[in-house]
């Protein structure tokens, strides 16, 4: 298949030099699709925790019909071999918080588009349906206290605080923590409890923590994290390199303290600052 | 020798021509350091197209050009100076990063666009000086070709001595010296000229340095963007640096750094230093003193193999960086640990630096560090070892958009896996853990090319050799020397269960184990993870399971040595069904990308050289146009996918990269330059030309096929004796490769002096399409079609010599002469 590509390739530019043509060449998706799971997750939480009472936040005004839009094209009916998101309480949050508010000036016409968004310091904000997806697997109940490693923009702990209203989020990233600060604030998501450290620790003196969401790639898991975490917790977290299709593990502790894992899907997210691989 | 006025000297253009060469390096190794592999290979392109479009400009100002010949070469030259220092550090400071997110994909591909056009400069600069001079030479085009080839060999081999001396950010000032020193040579300029080029090019370079110090601006998303981040905010410090030709080493020291490779245990590790080389975390170094304390290696996926390997096991690790498989070897009990690593410098750093306590694990008893390719330290007769680990492969890249897809790696081929198997003793196992990845790919191709290898070695049964398990972070595939009895995989059994390990293969292994405790995604309705169902395929019919799966995993070998270029154009369906417009950072896009290189190199190439020129009322008017391009082109082509597919080659042979590099690009230029030199005295024999093109044709394809076979032979060879050896055996084919461009021209230049212009001109598109060409060609095939396809396009070049202009039937002595040469001299 390769060396036929390369071959029209060729060909194709050859008769496009002799005839001063500008052909172009695709590639060919006729083929059968291999053996290979490209296959985001089959696996969605049970839809448990329902939408805090909550003041809307200032900017939640705006842009209420792309949010609603973005929501049903890529959530409810997200397409390209994705499942869905069932959770109600999950997509109605994802209607309510201001996405926009919590990206740079200069992309917010970009802000509710299938896609992540640089929001400088080689990171990102994660495209809308994987803050979804992860929220939903969280599976969070009204009184879980959740602890977020990579608070990054502070979107997705806003969307966390319409869930419950213990969020704890800690940014090694001295500008964009300080930014985050100033959007949740700003947006009204008082009660999210940000600092600026070394998210491999946790946050021990706020734990044991009910759901653990890492928001950044890591080389392992870090030992910190599982000892924070509450017999029956969840874990979420992307496993691998920088740049790398890194793998969304939903890593749980049984009643009797064993880890079990399950690997729900390739994602891509920044590095972990402390160094993953 | 005296200069006629008009008429540049050889000394000029070889000075210019060292700085031109000695630049391309420079941003080689300059963006190595601030982007991403892939990236990188597309210098030589620009600095093609450079020349290419030199052509252009010459043929569209002749008229105005050429009465100025000296006068512009010297200004020219000073431009050349300005212009590499002025584009390397404006383009080095735009923002652009190798991560296109969608939405701000046209915008990416803009400011990529507008960073590469600012590399041409110099080159379109220093290139149409070049070709002022060339074009002004008349019959001494023979001299003036062999003073810029043996100019260009000069600037390669120079550049690795500069990359010791200065660092990355300040590698083009030496060059740029090296372009004003080429104005100064100028000996018929007049010395105004000179000396206002000079220091109009200095005043530039200093002002440009004062309000722009060079700086090399890190792809956001590279580690070592992270931890400049960090030292900004005070959260780390930089401990010691080296920079080099092979790499610009830094390790920083934060309490913020906590990998380890694979660690899957519930204790948290030791602080740790960074090991960054080229803005990549390359290892981690514990800062412990002691084994007792650096007992959290214990935990790593590394150490399942030394439950397999015999008591107090002697201990190959290739590759080894930071230091943490020493620890873990020592800490079990390794009677020896032989440590290979290719860069002294990195050893030396960890040694020579006292505040790196980690560098002590150097010293621990039994452990002896060697500096060679890893490559070459399986291949030599000699000790046997119990466990042989690819320690460098366990912090490779892989499914990162091929990002280091065209990255050449003679280690995990099936001729180097197998001598790794080679080396072992008769209870030894080799051991390489990898990460995961989602759809699979990497661990797959490994074991693919395990297989294959064991099957080279006369297994029939590789199955009985092969035991793979993992956990949710890692797979540790282990080929053992000698088949698996019953004892041994009860052993195994009763291993991955105590280290609560998923088993994905070993003979006999039981359904119900399966995907458990650690679960990941599998073939619907059928048992396990596709991890073990691409075993079981591939030790039934691999080449039937190869053909289907969604990723390349074709084993790579020698002929092909790209282990992490896992395209499959096929795939791109599937993943675009599944990820939707996230599918390109999903794909393994490393050939994607040669091909998109060629097409827009192509374009670029047609707009600034050919059709400008075939537009032109001269070309357009000359009879023999079409030959002329044949014959160009082809002899464009041939000499580069020569020269890479050497490169490759005695990438092996030498086993380093830079040193095959700088020997390859040097002999070819300066033996190039010699061939060039005495292309003369063939006297533009059409005959003995045809058969000159004919015999560098079959030596370029017993080059092509028997280069690697030194491998065997040479590699416990010293390097210099390597060198030599590489350099001698490639001399012939570029000694050849150097008579048909100013044969053909110096017959042009005489016959249709008109064309000479079109000549350069689709040469130099020919040279700019060539390198990616050749890759791709590689890449698919490997490099023997390659190699083949460049000596088919000499046959080209041999046959249709005939049909230069200027070229008559009746007259083989090398006298015949044009009808409008013959009218000249009338």
């Amino acid at each position: 298949m390769r060396g036929l590509t390369l071959i029209t390739f060729l060909l194709a530019g050859a008769i496009t030099l002799l005839l001063a043509l500008t052909t172009a060449t695709g590639c060919d998706r006729d083929e059968k699709p291999a053996s290979g799971s490209a296959k985001t997750s089959d696996d969605a939480a049970k839809p448990r925790a329902t939408p805090r009472k909550r003041a809307p936040a200032p900017a939640a005004a705006e842009h209420v019909a792309d949010r609603r839009r973005m929501v049903e094209r890529q959530m409810m009916r997200p397409g390209d071999g994705r499942d869905p998101i069932r959770s109600p309480a999950v997509l109605e949050v994802m209607r309510s918080v201001p996405r926009h508010a919590f990206v740079p000036e200069r992309l917010r016409r970009h802000a509710h588009g299938d896609t992540p968004l640089p929001i400088g310091h080689g990171q990102t904000i994660s495209q809308p349906y994987i803050v979804a997806w992860m929220t939903e697997l969280l599976d969070l109940d009204a009184d879980d206290r959740v602890l977020e490693i990579g608070t990054g923009s502070g979107y997705q702990a806003a969307v966390l605080a319409h869930l419950t209203p213990h969020v704890f989020s800690v940014e090694v990233v001295d500008p964009l923590a300080k930014k985050a600060r100033t959007t949740l604030e700003k947006q009204g998501y008082t009660e999210v409890e940000t600092r600026i450290g070394d998210g491999y620790h946790g946050w021990k003196e706020k734990g044991p923590f009910d759901a653990i969401i890492v928001t950044c790639a890591a080389g392992h898991l870090p030992p910190p994290l599982w000892e924070q975490l509450k017999p029956g917790g969840r874990i979420i977290i992307p496993i691998g390199g920088p740049l790398e299709v890194q793998r969304l593990v939903l890593v749980t502790r049984t009643a009797d303290g064993e880890r079990r894992t399950r690997t729900l899907g390739a994602v891509r997210f920044v590095p972990l600052t402390r160094g993953s691989k | 020798m005296t200069a006629s006025p008009g008429v540049v000297r050889p000394l000029p253009v070889l000075v210019l021509s060292a700085a031109i060469l000695g630049f391309e390096l420079s941003l080689l190794r300059l963006l190595h350091v601030a982007s991403w592999h892939h990236f990188v290979f597309l210098v030589i392109s620009v600095a093609m197209l450079g020349f290419g479009a030199s052509g252009t400009l010459l043929a569209l100002t002749r008229t105005w050009i050429a009465p100025r010949g000296v006068t512009a070469f010297a200004w020219l030259s000073a431009g050349t100076a300005a212009s590499m220092w002025l584009s390397a550090t404006i383009a080095l400071r735009l923002e652009i990063e190798a991560r296109f997110v969608p939405a701000l994909f046209w915008q990416s591909v803009a400011e990529w666009c507008l960073f590469w056009s600012l590399l041409t400069v110099p080159f379109l600069v220093g290139a149409t000086a070049i070709g002022l001079a060339v074009m002004m030479a008349g019959e001494r085009v023979g001299a003036v070709y062999a003073a810029n080839l043996a100019g260009s060999g000069a600037g390669a081999l120079l550049a690795p001595l500069v990359m010791h001396l200065v660092s990355a950010a300040w590698l083009p000032l030496p060059w740029t010296v090296a372009a004003l020193v080429a104005c100064l040579c100028v000996g018929a300029a007049p010395s105004r000229v000179r000396v206002w080029g000079v220091a109009g090019g200095a005043a530039v370079i200093v002002l440009a340095a004062v309000l722009l110090p060079p700086l090399v601006r890190l792809d956001p998303f590279k580690y070592g963007a992270h931890v400049e981040q960090l030292e900004l905010q005070g959260s780390a410090s930089l401990l010691a640096r080296s920079d080099g030709p092979r790499g610009a080493i830094r390790v920083f020291r934060s309490d913020l750094f906590h990998d380890v490779p694979f660690l899957s245990g519930e204790s948290a590790p030791p602080a740790i230093d960074a090991l960054v080389i080229d803005g990549h975390l390359a290892g981690s170094i514990l800062r412990v003193w002691r084994q007792e304390d650096a007992v959290v290696v214990d935990d790593t996926m590394m150490s399942l193999a030394y439950a397999f390997a015999p008591e107090r096991p002697s201990v190959l690790l290739l590759d080894e960086r930071g230091g943490i498989d020493i620890w873990l070897a020592a800490r079990q009990g390794a009677r020896s640990i032989r440590v290979v690593q290719p860069d002294p410098a990195v050893f030396a750093l960890l040694r020579g630096t006292p505040s790196i306590e980690g560098g002590a694990v150097l010293d621990l008893p039994g452990v002896e560090t060697v500096t060679a390719d890893p490559r070459h330290e399986v291949e030599r007769d000699g000790e046997r070892f119990d466990l042989v680990q690819l320690a460098g492969h366990q912090t490779s890249l892989a499914g990162s958009g091929g990002i280091a897809a065209l990255g050449e790696d003679f280690l995990v081929t099936v001729e180097g896996l197998a001598a790794c198997i080679s080396r072992l003793s008769p209870e030894g196992v080799l051991s390489v853990c990898r990460g995961i990845q989602t759809p699979a790919r990497d661990n797959i191709k490994l074991l693919a090319t395990a297989i294959t290898a064991l099957r080279r070695l006369g297994v029939e049964r590789p199955g009985d050799h092969l035991v793979v398990a993992r956990d949710f972070l890692a797979v540790c595939t282990m080929v053992f020397r000698s088949p698996l009895e019953a004892a041994d995989l009860e052993k195994v059994r009763s291993v991955i269960d105590e280290r609560d390990l998923t088993p994905v293969w070993y003979s006999g292994i039981s359904p119900d184990s399966l995907n458990r405790p650690d679960e990941l995604p599998g073939p619907d309705g059928a048992p396990g993870d596709w991890y073990h169902h691409a075993t079981v395929r591939l030790l039934e019919d691999p080449q039937r399971f190869i053909d289907e799966w969604l990723f390349d995993v074709r084993p790579p070998t020698d002929d092909r040595p790209f282990f992490l270029d896992f395209c499959r154009v096929r795939s791109i369906g599937p993943l675009h069904d599944a990820f939707g417009d996230l599918w390109l950072t999903r794909a393994e896009l490393g050939f994607l990308l040669v091909l998109a290189a060629t097409a827009l190199i192509a374009v670029a190439g047609l707009a600034l050289t050919v059709l400008p020129l075939f537009l032109s009322r001269t070309v357009r008017r000359g009879r023999g146009k079409t030959v002329v391009a044949v014959y160009f082109a082809s002899i464009g082509l041939a000499y580069l996918f020569l020269e890479m597919t050497a490169l490759s080659r005695l990438h092996l042979v030498i086993g380093d990269p830079l040193h095959a590099a700088a020997t390859t690009i040097a002999t070819f230029l300066v033996v190039s330059g010699a061939g060039s030199a005495v292309a003369h005295r063939l006297g533009g024999n059409p005959r003995a030309l045809q058969r000159t093109a004919l015999l560098l044709a079959a030596v370029a394809i017993g080059a092509t096929f028997l280069l690697g076979a030194l491998t065997g032979v040479t590699s416990s060879w010293p390097l210099p004796a390597r060198v030599l050896v590489s350099a001698l055996a490639i001399a012939p084919l570029a000694f050849l490769a150097g008579v048909p461009m100013p044969s053909a021209l110096a017959r042009l230049d005489r016959g249709a002096p008109e064309l000479v212009p079109w000549a350069w001109g689709v040469n130099g598109f020919a040279s700019v399409l060539a390198a990616p060409l050749a890759t791709a060609l590689a890449m698919t095939w490997g490099f023997a079609v390659a190699g083949s396809c460049g000596a088919a396009l000499y046959v080209v070049a041999a046959c249709v010599f005939g049909g230069l202009p200027g070229y008559r039937r009746d007259d083989s002595s090398g006298s015949e002469e044009t009808e409008e040469s013959r009218k000249r001299e009338e």
